[in-house]
């Protein structure tokens, strides 16, 4: 009788612990509409075609749970490992997806999130209930001329912009970046920043939902197909060269008022 | 290997510099010197290290700058204008003190009398410096704009390397030319205590504006030398 009631018992309690934790990174790793839409939405959809990677409806049936465990986490790994599937998706052997976006142990969460089509998932397609974007602002913030709240980089230390209003060159030019994300990815990227070396950057200086609104309606306000004037770099090396060869002149000065050696001296009087 | 680049190789090489450094100024005390070689060529010298010396140390300011002070460098940078003069005045820095060590590596390896007096070490200490000075004008100029992402992405990553609690997470994703200039300051770090930058610690500022000493050679001349002169040094 008591091991009848408690083998059921205990099987329950091992579902529940092992469910727990799982949970747990689903709510911490995901933030608001789980892991798709917090980090994977910026560049993929679920049925909504191709964005700046591919669409993700029905990649659990088209690929093998084990390959995904795999990729997902570590795209360049698998590359570099000679996978031909992993190979096929990447241009000149390098992924543009990084590694370490979603940790393995996210992996459950996500993949159930995927098989269910994206359902809970659909955070960035929600109608937007924040605070109005202002463009200007956005552009002030983005050039640095305006100071984010929580002290993050202004964008363009890094992005640049096509018609040369910035010529930050670290990272992608974000001209299109609109026009790339859509509105629903970019917001999700704004608010989750998931790139490399934006992750760390901006992680204890995140973003406020005003500043987002504010870039929002900046990038929006872009023309990407306005013929811009192309980034002057050159300004940037040719000034350089321009300050090196003044302090080369100016150092031309000093050497003719340098005092002579001895020898020197008594040469030019014999 | 970002963790062993980034969070162990700062220590090792901090701990050398202080360690090996205060040993030999302690034991061998003559030693902890530039090894001047204007005795033996002036022309050239002057030149090249007066350019090298303004430039890089000018250089290293800045960076020390966006170290300790990096709210009032974003102030500077906050507007367009004056962030690019600063990149065009600090990139204009870094191509003088390239040119410079150009002509100090040039000099030091076709000057015969020069090159009796180069060892080894300096030839590596040069190819780190050069590697330094490369690395750091192309990120200036292709990685724009350092000045004002240094200050949230090396000064946080540096101030957990002083706290003891290295994050070098944060320079994943930056690229290898960034990474290498990085890399190798460390390598530079851990070079000094061994070789004749140790005359980095020489009281500076003295150095800087001290008056003039005269070196005078006090001996016999022998056939092709070049007699006295009067130095910096």
């Amino acid at each position: 009788m008591a091991s009848s009631i408690s083998l059921p018992a205990l099987l329950g309690l091992g579902v529940l612990l092992a469910a727990a934790p799982a949970e747990g990174r689903a709510a911490e790793g995901g933030g608001e509409g789980g892991i798709f839409a917090s980090r994977c939405a910026v560049c993929h959809t679920i049925g909504g075609g191709p964005s700046m990677g591919p669409d993700l409806q029905g990649v659990t049936e088209r690929r093998s749970e084990a390959w995904l465990r795999s990729f997902i986490p570590d795209p360049q790994g698998m590359v570099d490992a000679g996978d031909p599937d992993a190979a096929a998706l990447v241009k000149g052997g390098r992924a543009s997806m990084p590694s370490g976006i979603v940790q393995p142990a996210e992996m459950d969460a996500l993949l159930a999130e995927l098989r269910a089509g994206g359902k809970p998932a659909a955070a960035p397609a929600e109608a937007p209930a924040g605070p109005e974007g202002r463009a200007e602002v956005g552009g002030r913030l983005f050039r640095g001329e305006e100071p984010f709240a929580n002290g993050g980089l202004p964008c363009g230390a890094c992005h640049g912009l096509a018609d040369g209003s910035s010529l930050g060159s670290l990272a992608v030019d974000l001209t299109d970046v609109h026009g790339r994300l859509g509105e629903a990815g970019l917001r999700g990227a704004l608010r989750t920043l998931p790139f490399p070396v934006m992750k760390e950057a901006y992680a204890d200086a995140p973003l406020t939902e005003q500043e987002r609104a504010d870039l929002l309606a900046f990038f929006a306000s872009l023309d990407a197909s306005a013929p811009g004037r192309p980034a002057s770099a050159g300004l940037l090396w040719g000034g350089g060269a321009a300050v090196a060869a003044l302090l080369f002149a100016l150092l031309g000065l000093g050497w003719k008022r340098q005092r002579r050696s001895i020898s020197d001296e008594l040469r030019s009087q014999a | 290997m970002t963790w062993f680049l980034f969070a162990i190789f700062p220590y090792i090489a901090v701990t050398l510099a202080v360690a090996v450094g205060v040993v030999r100024a302690v034991r061998r005390p003559f030693s902890v010197s530039s090894l001047s070689s204007q005795l033996l060529e002036r022309r050239w010298l002057y030149w090249g290290s007066q350019s090298f010396h303004y430039g890089i140390l000018l250089v290293l300011g800045g960076h020390l700058l966006a170290f300790l002070l990096p709210g009032t460098l974003r102030a500077w940078n906050g507007s367009p204008a004056r962030q690019l003069a600063l990149e065009i005045t600090g990139l204009g820095l870094g191509l003088y003190a390239l040119v410079g060590a150009l002509i100090l590596v040039l000099r030091r390896l076709t000057n015969a009398r020069i090159r009796v007096v180069t060892s080894p070490m300096d030839l590596l200490v040069w190819l780190a410096l050069l590697v330094s000075l490369v690395t750091g004008v192309l990120t200036a100029g292709v990685h724009r704009y350092g000045s004002t992402w240094f200050t949230g992405v090396f000064t946080p990553y540096l101030w957990s390397l002083a706290r003891f609690a290295p994050e070098p997470e944060r320079l994943d994703g930056l690229p290898w030319l960034v990474r290498l200039h990085a890399f190798n300051f460390f390598v530079l770090l851990a070079l000094f205590p061994f070789s004749r930058l140790v005359h980095l610690v020489t009281v500076p500022v003295g150095y800087l504006v001290r008056p003039w000493q005269l070196v005078v050679a006090n001996r016999q001349r022998s056939a092709g030398a070049e007699p006295s002169a009067s130095a910096r040094n």
